[in-house]
């Protein structure tokens, strides 16, 4: 065993100087001795979401460690490998000014507004402890205001034992963890309800999906709660966890270029449709068009652009091909003109625009109703 | 070759994945870099694979390296609801970030365990991400394929041995 431990210095990867890959939580895992809670002052979701991301690349957690609080005017987060179409109302959003983003944590899709509170729990690869994070925020809640607060095996916070007041994302790289949850103070659920209602049916992918839950807000039927004292709370309980002489107390941060160089490239990146729309995984979606004797029609999309658009014979069609078929019931139709849609980028009203060519009404059929390239407001 | 040492030893037996092991297992010591392996074996953790500490492995075959994900890595995520790769292609670093699997817990990023150039992913993966947790070292679950362009990286990686010993050692 000896000969082994002497032999591993010199399997140990240069480029890593510090920390296993842990993979779950070990009491033998070094305690921080210092913790800090940043208060971000922007509102913007791709500033913050920018702000996590200099976080965890810069900052070398283990000895000192984070908690980030943040909260965003009203938006829609997607989760990496989600699909927006499928998980929101496009349209709605673009015509409410929401900007949709895309964040680099797995799970599902969230509303954010200034009634909705953001924690992000930054470690060491080797502290990474999802459920100590999720109770203790459990925990500061129920001594604070008595709350009925229970986690489940989703690692969600529920009220009542129903209610999903909180939803739970993380991100794993060689050195660091995050860990990062949002906790429905006093949300605004018509706007949210509206939001996330999916539109679209039809989409097949193999994106993650979101799986709704019913929620509230801790404020319904609590009028003490407001905003600031539960991250009071949150923040002390956090703060007190290595002792008294590891609290760094609370700080107010302005997310700016000038204190964190690289901050406005990470914004531009995380706000760029490339990154929004782009990053979804390749899917298809099939309608029918009513206008066009119900004819089937199924879109490739890879990286948010369509890469084919081929009407669909029915089933018992022996042999005959889709614009064949389209030819045959819709003699007066243009199938050759949906080549032109290849190479354009996919958005929600597809259908319009694939119908609007194949009958050959020209003008109003390259541009989509924009619903992309909603950027910060 | 060793590969022909290994077909004459055999060739009075049927020919399974656990005579084929066993047989190199004794001959890896004295070759540094794998037989041409013509069965695929999807059970068995192999001598020749290496491993790093961020719980990749990689099995040579020639001057390519295909590359997963450990059972160890791949229990401890969860079943993987989405794997993502670097293009084919690409050329990266030791150490570079080549992509990232997400399980209903967490995103992980996924590493280049040696230098080169990416050749080929697994794309039955975007359509069944299991997979990985199904066969991690095997036919189904590999990751990515890469041409080295510093085999002698490989060195510096940890055995079977040593990796079954830093993981016992958590």
């Amino acid at each position: 065993m000896s000969s082994l431990l002497l032999a591993r210095p010199s399997v140990r990867l240069p480029l890593l100087a510090a920390g296993r890959r842990a993979l779950s939580a070990r009491p033998a895992a070094p305690q921080p001795e210092a913790l800090s809670v940043f208060l971000s002052q922007s509102h913007n979701v791709f500033t913050n979401l920018a702000l996590e991301d200099w976080l965890y690349r810069n900052f070398r957690f283990g000895r000192h460690n984070l908690l980030m609080v943040w909260r965003n005017a009203p938006c829609v987060v997607i989760g990496r490998h989600q699909n927006p179409w499928r998980e929101v109302d496009t349209h709605h959003l673009h015509a409410a000014g929401m900007p949709l983003a895309r964040r680099n944590s797995g799970g599902g899709t969230v509303y954010h507004d200034l009634g909705n509170l953001n924690l992000t729990f930054f470690s060491a690869r080797e502290q990474y402890d999802r459920s100590a994070n999720l109770h203790l925020v459990a925990d500061a809640l129920r001594q604070g205001w008595g709350f009925d607060i229970t986690v489940n095996e989703r690692d969600d916070i529920l009220l009542d034992g129903a209610f999903k007041v909180s939803g739970t994302a993380a991100k794993l790289t060689r050195n660091t963890a995050y860990h990062h949850l949002t906790l429905m103070v006093n949300v605004d659920t018509d706007s949210l309800h509206r939001s996330l209602e999916r539109p679209l049916h039809g989409l097949k992918s193999g994106a993650t999906e979101s799986v709704p839950a019913p929620v509230r807000n801790l404020a319904d039927g609590a009028p003490s709660v407001s905003m600031d004292k539960i991250v009071a709370a949150i923040g002390q309980m956090y703060l007190k966890q290595a002792g008294k002489q590891a609290s760094r107390g609370f700080q107010m941060v302005n997310p700016s270029d000038e204190w964190f160089p690289g901050l406005a490239a990470l914004e531009a990146g995380l706000a760029d449709p490339g990154w929004v729309y782009g990053k979804t995984p390749r899917f298809s979606h099939t309608f029918r068009l009513a206008a066009c004797s119900n004819v089937e029609v199924e879109v490739q999309v890879e990286k948010g652009l369509i890469t084919s658009v081929q009407p669909l014979p029915p089933d018992n069609s022996a042999g005959v091909s889709g614009t064949e078929w389209v030819r045959s019931i819709l003699p007066s139709a243009f199938p050759e003109l949906l080549a032109s849609l290849v190479g354009e980028k996919y958005c929600a009203d597809i259908a319009r625009r694939t119908e609007t060519l194949l009958l050959g009404h020209t003008g109003s059929a390259d541009t989509c109703r924009s619903d992309r390239r909603i950027l910060a407001m | 070759m060793a590969s022909v040492g290994v077909r004459a030893v055999c060739a009075l037996r049927t020919f399974t994945p656990t005579c084929f092991s066993r047989l190199q297992n004794g001959l890896s010591r004295n070759f540094q870099f794998a037989v041409q392996r013509n069965l695929s074996v999807s059970h068995r953790v192999f001598a020749d694979l290496k491993y790093t500490e961020q719980h990749e492995w990689v099995r040579l075959d020639g001057a390519v390296g295909t590359v997963g994900i450990t059972a160890k890595a791949a229990e401890s995520m969860g079943d993987l609801v989405y794997v993502e790769i670097a293009e084919p292609g690409l050329e990266v670093d030791q150490g570079d970030e080549c992509g990232s699997v997400e399980s209903v817990k967490a995103v992980s990023d996924i590493y280049a365990p040696v230098s080169g150039k990416i050749t080929d992913r697994n794309t039955d993966l975007s359509d069944t991400p299991e997979l990985v947790n199904q066969d991690p070292y095997g036919e189904q679950g590999w990751l990515f394929k890469i041409e080295l362009s510093k085999p002698e990286e490989l060195d510096a990686l940890m055995t079977e041995e040593q990796y079954t010993a830093f993981i016992t050692e958590e």
